[in-house]
């Protein structure tokens, strides 16, 4: 059970040492260090290439049959935290056939070095070469991590392109939300997994080890992915557009490959597999803490929300499982922290019951329980007093959008009114600063809706100074942040126009102009990245052009602020021949053939229609708990469709 | 698992009239030797929870464990002789300390050496007066001439190096504080002992001493190239002399 030290394979240098007598075990367990002590010296935090965390699977790679990579493409303390690496981490090495290894992209500074030696892309636990496993699956969590894709493709030794690859090379997976769209990596990728892991790989596993056996190609076991509704092949499909760059038509060219491709999901969210345990990093990492997913989708279906339309149905687990797995954790980890993690937390329905339990649970143990998208009333107010150590620095709300219309028009099911009496509620618990979230250029957006965003944080302060002298130790502060809207698949806006980074410049200064009081603040995000992030988003095949274009021009971790090169993506458009705005900026009509448009995610198209259309009348539509709007997601058999 | 359950959580946490604090000695072996101190110390303090152990916390809003660990080993250092000092709410045999920690520690982190201290005894942290090392230097030394070179290295009157403190740089004289340097090279390599002053009072690095060896050579230092090895650190025991941390103070 647990970290077996005595599992490892371990090689001894015996030093004498003359004058302690004694002899001194150097080192442990000798990996097959790819990468020298001389070069880990010269790069930042080395620690993020050297694994051995505490619940690290050890195996002997000789005695599996197949080796997956499973690679986060970012930097080792944000795949750390990805709570879908834990999960399947455990779920691929359960199975005692199959070595599941880590694999992040290594910083520009090792990068470099890796370049210059002529190292390629290796795996945190044995560090060997990834060129070398069976299946390389990448997780895609947001678009800006594409070129990175790329680039690890690159490093280790792979061609980029599916048609390049022969039988030596690894069988290129890649899944996560943004697969939902695959189009722009479709001419990269061997195949797509769309929905939840726990559901296929077994079969996927098993049909690979038996093709393996039988001395078949990858071209036969790729046919024989087609008999998964949740598998999608690029190569099997041909897409032709019509002259003005719309798709004309999108077909299967193999006689068993499915029209439509359906996503798999976890009907019994208390029967699947979790992970008793999880990776603790010996560094930090962006969330160092045990993290227990309460349920999967949210019942709330925000029209700009991508997530909250591609999870349907709601699936929850039960107090008990969540209890029991809180333990777990907790027990096998050692951190001093458990995030209770979902889409909208506070809408689990037995949260006060798991709250407390957990309360009861940890107290002692000085595990502090912590609470991401948590609506603010006076009992979570309450049971934030309890739980945490309370700093009581800010609160953070988001309402989206600066008026009531506006948010309605986005079905955030927010009031004003209780906006307003959430911060009330935490002024008078001693709480003094206040964080909002906007979106800025959301559909049927006015100036009115602009100066809403300044005229609310305004009503928030004067609910501050309504309170008696005595209760205000400090003067309050309101931050305003504003990102940039970007239509997604899968939601009633993907047929929506996003403004141009210009636009969203201008509606910026708009909001900035009208907040005059010096205890509000406003930040707004980049608006360039954004922009970029809306052509990826809804790209098509056309679109693996300007990335392969951008990745050679050198553009890699564009979603971090310093290393995002626009001059270079605008250069990729322009050698490419590639209009962005085509993609970003344009409208698309219902009947448009849209590139994602033979992927079911359970959300009928017609529903997303009539969601559009009742977003443009600015009509609300209630959550799934009120009423059943009837959006398709009950084909699943499982979940709220049939509480 | 043939682990003894013990349920300390019964006990509370409030912290005892009584001290009890245990000096660990620890390894720090190759796969750990990326990890620096506060991490290290955070990976005792997860293993400890894991362990179960009863360790005390601080009174107050943020309770954490009462942990001191000793010097601070360069990044990409191993060591044989690391040390810390952990405070528990409640008696238990050393040995338990050491055995409930070893069972789940990551590779490369082992306690060899579990004490109880008394609560008069020096805190690791500023009881150190020296440490050794090994130093595995590269092949621009040549083994037969070493021993020799290391004695008119240390023959010399003053060495004078550039010490970096906070603020800017400074000349200063490392000679009193190398106590012992000796050439003790085999078939695998150069390799060089080094007994060092460390601690508050004086403190000084081997990558120092390496450096100005080589200039005194004149070889040019390449600095990823030598791997340094904490054999131990010591303090100054009134009766015995220069002991290791963990020596001669347990009271049990």
């Amino acid at each position: 059970m647990g970290y077996d030290k005595s599992a490892v394979d371990t090689v001894y240098v015996i030093i004498y040492y003359y004058q302690t007598v004694s002899y001194y075990f150097l080192g442990g367990n000798v990996m097959k260090n790819c990468i020298s002590d001389e070069i880990l010296l010269q790069v930042e935090k080395p620690a993020r290439y050297t694994g051995n965390e505490i619940n690290m699977v050890i195996k002997n790679p000789q005695k599996v049959d197949i080796r997956f990579g499973f690679c986060f493409p970012d930097v080792y303390e944000v795949g750390m935290s990805h709570l879908g690496l834990q999960i399947l981490y455990y779920f691929l090495n359960r199975r005692e056939d199959t070595y599941c290894e880590r694999v992040f992209a290594p910083w520009i500074d090792l990068e470099q070095k890796m370049r210059e030696q002529n190292i390629p892309l290796f795996s945190i636990e044995t560090q060997q070469y990834v060129k070398d496993f069976d299946f390389l699956g990448f997780t895609l969590q947001y678009e800006m991590s594409y070129t990175n894709v790329l680039n690890m493709l690159d490093l280790a030794g792979i061609p980029l392109f599916a048609k390049d690859r022969t039988e030596e090379h690894p069988i290129i997976i890649c899944g996560g939300s943004c697969a939902y769209n695959p189009e722009p990596l479709a001419e990269f990728v061997d195949f797509f997994y769309l929905g939840e892991g726990e559901v296929l790989y077994d079969e996927i596993l098993d049909l690979y080890k038996q093709n393996k056996k039988q001395g078949g190609t990858k071209k036969q076991f790729l046919e024989k992915m087609l008999q998964f509704d949740s598998i999608y092949v690029p190569q099997y499909y041909d897409v032709t557009y019509k002259q003005n760059g719309e798709i004309a038509s999108f077909l299967p060219n193999h006689s068993n490959a499915k029209k439509i491709l359906k996503k798999a999901v976890v009907t019994d969210m208390d029967t699947v597999y979790y992970p008793e345990k999880q990776l603790v990093p010996l560094i930090d990492v962006v969330h160092d803490r045990v993290t227990l997913e309460l349920f999967r989708g949210c019942i709330r279906g925000c029209r700009f929300c991508q997530a909250g339309f591609v999870y349907r149905p709601v699936r929850e687990k039960k107090t008990q499982t969540l209890l029991k797995q809180a333990k777990e954790l907790i027990d096998a980890s050692g951190h001093e922290e458990i995030s209770l993690i979902s889409l909208s937390t506070s809408d689990f329905t037995c949260f006060s019951n798991l709250a407390n339990g957990l309360l009861e649970q940890f107290s002692k143990e000085k595990v502090s329980i912590s609470l991401p998208s948590l609506r603010i009333d006076a009992f979570s107010l309450d049971l934030m007093e309890k739980i945490q150590e309370v700093r009581k620095s800010s609160l953070t709300f988001a309402p989206e959008a600066g008026t009531q219309r506006l948010r309605n028009v986005i079905n955030k099911n927010l009031t004003e009114e209780e906006i307003l009496k959430g911060c009330e509620l935490a002024f008078s618990g001693g709480w003094t600063r206040v964080k909002l979230y906007f979106m800025i250029g959301l559909p049927t957006e006015t100036e009115q809706d602009l100066k809403g965003i300044a005229s609310l944080c305004e009503k928030i302060t004067e609910k501050y100074y309504k309170l008696p002298k005595q209760q205000r130790p400090r003067p309050v502060q309101v931050t305003a942040s504003s990102s940039c809207f970007v239509p997604k698949p899968f939601t009633p806006f993907q047929w929506d126009a996003q403004n141009t980074a210009e636009e969203f410049l201008q509606k910026a200064k708009t909001v900035k102009k009208e907040i005059t009081k010096k205890q509000i603040k406003y930040n707004y995000h980049e608006a360039k990245l954004s922009s970029l992030e809306g052509v990826i988003a809804r790209g098509d095949r056309k679109i693996a052009k300007v990335l392969y274009r951008a990745w050679q021009l050198g553009c890699k971790f564009d979603g971090w602020s310093d290393l995002f090169q626009y001059d270079k993506w605008v250069q990729a458009f322009e050698d490419t021949g590639i209009d962005p705005t085509f993609y970003a900026n344009r409208e698309r009509s219902y009947d448009e053939i849209l590139p994602w448009d033979h992927i079911s995610v359970g959300v009928s198209k017609q529903f997303l229609i009539n969601e559009r259309e009742k977003a443009l009348k600015e009509q609300v539509t209630p959550n799934c708990r009120q009423q059943c709007s009837h959006c398709g997601a009950k084909c699943f058999g499982g979940g709220v469709c049939y509480e | 698992m043939n682990k003894q359950q013990i349920d300390y959580t019964q006990k509370g946490f409030t912290k005892p009239k009584e001290h009890y604090i245990y000096r660990v000695k620890f390894t720090k072996g190759e796969e750990v030797k990326f990890i620096g101190h506060l991490d290290i110390m955070r990976l005792f303090q997860r293993a400890i929870k894991r362990a179960k152990l009863p360790v005390a916390y601080s009174q107050g809003f943020n309770p954490h464990q009462l942990l001191s660990f000793a010097s601070p080993l360069t990044l990409g250092a191993t060591s044989e002789g690391e040390y810390g000092d952990i405070e528990m709410a409640e008696k238990i045999e050393p040995y338990i300390v050491m055995q409930e920690l070893n069972k789940i520690l990551p590779c490369g982190v082992n306690i060899e050496k579990s004490v109880l201290i008394t609560e008069k005894t020096e805190s690791a942290m500023a009881a150190i007066e020296a440490a050794k090392y090994i130093v595995f230097a590269d092949e621009k030394l040549n083994k037969k001439l070493l021993q020799n070179q290391i004695e008119q290295y240390l023959l010399q009157k003053e060495i004078l190096v550039m010490k970096k403190t906070k603020r800017n740089e400074k000349i200063t004289d490392i000679r009193e504080d190398i106590f012992d340097m000796k050439n003790i090279s085999d078939e695998y390599g150069n390799k060089i002992y080094l007994y060092l002053a460390a601690g508050s009072k004086q403190n000084l690095k081997p990558e120092v001493v390496m450096k100005s060896f080589y200039e005194f050579l004149s070889l040019p230092f390449e600095k990823y190239h030598i791997k340094y090895h904490r054999v131990d650190l010591m303090r100054n025991d009134i009766n015995k002399g220069f002991v290791g941390l963990g020596e001669n103070i347990g009271i049990c």
